[in-house]
């Protein structure tokens, strides 16, 4: 077992910025992430020798790549890399955390355990996916699998590409697809624009988010890309080879329900299709912090002023980023940032003054940011009306490939009321990737209340393990 | 660390690939887009979420099953298979 002052679950922006930030104050830090890069999801890059491209692909890379370095570069910060967290416990004294990770010269991963008394988690988010008949055909993915093939392995998704859902993240992805010389067939936004006219101001005191949208527009433009607002696609259509080659897209009213008559199809080869982010609640819920569904409808960790969601005099558990809601980066900078020197505060290396000298102007430019990402969260609010567009043969859980009919028997003849009784019945959320996928699906399905929603969301296994590699002896 | 080329194989063929790259993102490259097909309904799956949470991309690599091939980096000599329900 291996023991460190703090530890830092994520190398996203959150997680980046709590750690530099623990070991300026002098605590001796671990970082921990699963992928092979720091960066997480948001600065996603490849290698060095590849930095050209890199750059090209990102809007603000440079700001990723001198916090990547630091982090690298700093005395107090072990980084490891490729090790993924599969359980986790806290108690009154501290946490313990179970992770894989490559082994030395064996190919199957090894067992490490971490101990620590001050734990960050900053574990990120991923697309939230909506379902409608097709969404399981090859082809059809989430933006960010776009992106990470672009931005993590200079490989594009598909020749000719419809890219639709909801959100701001659907502008970065098709610029980028667009810039790697992809034919951009179709780019929908289901909601109006019209809905940043009551928030104008909001739009206007964050000039930065401002000029980036520009940035993309202008990309967009010079490609002859057009984004139409207030279309969806709503089913996806295979060839005999089973590979997607054509997507059906309609106009959709405010609520989400289908204008019938508006459908038409569009052949591609690849589309990708997001609505938002759902926070990786997944450690959180395993330690069992206080949880609570935010506005959107996602379950996030509560924490107070300081990032702290649970603690005693003897340990810590600070969450930062997008598990505490939705927010962007730069909100994510600021609340790791916080949880780092609030670490450092509680392992007695600064101050109280000098604690609260520092995170004065983090806790305004947080606030500044918080009105942001709720603004965004009205803005691109996900209407429940996507439940037309699925039929009883349609997959919501794509793992243990359970259709919506068999939830709708489930509900109706075998009278499951909640999440876990639907479960049972019919084995959703069940599967491999533990209800990341279907969970929130399933809640609005449902109708679930938000008990409802964060009891379905605490599993104790974050990661599935073999008996083979729980059978071996710990590498440490 | 610098980039080299890898050669590994998929269902017997050889595939190349740049190192550091995902074996997603290697069958991708070379027009492979079903990395396997489903347990119960045997239909196809390709790459979904794309960073490791959906565990829709799962291949068999080096004989291990139910490896996601969205996470998982190629290696000189790797054998990625395509895998049949279970994979077992």
């Amino acid at each position: 077992m291996t023991h460190s002052e703090v530890i830092v679950v994520g190398a996203g922006p959150a997680g980046l910025s709590a750690a530099i930030n623990a070991a300026n104050c002098g605590c001796e830090v671990l970082l921990i992430d699963n992928g092979n890069r720091l960066g997480g999801q948001y600065w996603r890059h490849m290698a060095k020798e590849r930095d050209l491209l890199n750059y090209s692909l990102h809007y603000d890379f440079g700001r990723g790549v001198s916090l990547r370095d630091s982090v690298l570069n700093h005395k107090k910060i072990t980084v490891k890399t490729q090790t993924q967290i599969w359980s986790a416990a806290a108690n009154d004294e501290g946490v313990v955390l179970h992770a894989l990770a490559p082994g030395n010269s064996s190919e199957i991963p090894r067992e490490i355990v971490f101990e620590t008394q001050h734990l960050i988690l900053a574990t990120g988010a991923y697309d939230r996916a909506l379902p409608f008949p097709g969404w399981d055909i090859p082809g059809v993915m989430t933006p960010g699998a776009a992106q990470s093939l672009l931005k993590g392995h200079g490989v594009v998704a598909g020749k000719k590409m419809v890219i639709a859902g909801s959100g701001p993240f659907l502008l970065p992805v098709a610029s980028s697809l667009a810039e790697q010389g992809v034919e951009i067939v179709g780019l929908f936004e289901a909601h109006s624009p019209r809905r940043w006219l009551r928030r104008v101001f909001v739009l206007l005191s964050n000039l930065g988010k401002l000029t980036e949208g520009i940035h993309y527009g202008r990309i967009l433009k010079r490609r002859a890309v057009r984004m139409k607002f207030g279309f969806a696609v709503i089913q996806a259509h295979a060839g005999d080879d089973g590979i997607l080659t054509a997507v059906i897209v309609a106009r959709i009213r405010p609520d989400f329900t289908v204008v019938v008559g508006s459908e038409r199809k569009i052949e591609c080869d690849a589309a990708a299709i997001g609505w938002g982010f759902t926070p990786d609640t997944s450690l959180a819920g395993a330690l069992g912090l206080p949880q609570k569904v935010d506005v959107d409808g996602a379950v996030v960790v509560s924490v107070d002023e300081r990032q702290v969601a649970q603690s005693n005099s003897e340990m810590s558990v600070h969450a930062a980023g997008e598990i505490t809601g939705v927010g962007g980066a730069v909100l994510s900078l600021h609340e790791g940032a916080i949880a780092g020197l609030s670490c450092a505060l509680l392992l007695g290396k600064i101050t109280d003054s000098q604690y609260q000298n520092t995170t004065k102007e983090l806790y305004a430019s947080r606030l500044h940011a918080e009105k942001f990402a709720r603004a965004l969260k009205d803005v691109y609010v996900i209407p429940d009306g996507w439940r037309t567009w699925v039929t009883p043969s349609t997959l919501i859980c794509r793992c243990e490939e359970v259709s919506c009919g068999q939830v709708d028997t489930a509900v109706r003849e075998l009278g499951a009321r909640n999440s876990r009784d639907v479960k049972l019945f019919s084995r959703v959320g069940m599967g491999m990737c533990q209800g990341r996928v279907c969970g929130r699906n399933m809640a609005d399905y449902l109708g679930s209340d938000d008990g409802d929603r964060i009891r379905n969301a605490r599993r104790p296994i974050i990661a599935p393990i073999t008996l083979g590699e729980l059978a071996q002896d710990p590498l440490l | 660390m610098s980039e080299k080329v890898i050669t590994c194989t998929l269902n017997g063929a050889t595939l190349t690939a740049i190192s550091g790259q995902s074996v997603a993102a290697a069958m991708i490259s070379h027009g492979e887009r079903i990395n396997r097909t489903t347990r119960i309904e045997n239909s196809p799956r390709g790459i979904f979420c794309g960073i490791g949470s959906c565990f829709d991309c799962l291949v068999v690599v080096d004989g291990i099953a139910n490896q996601r091939a969205c996470i998982t980096e190629v290696r000189e000599g790797m054998t990625i298979q395509t895998q049949n329900g279970a994979g077992t």
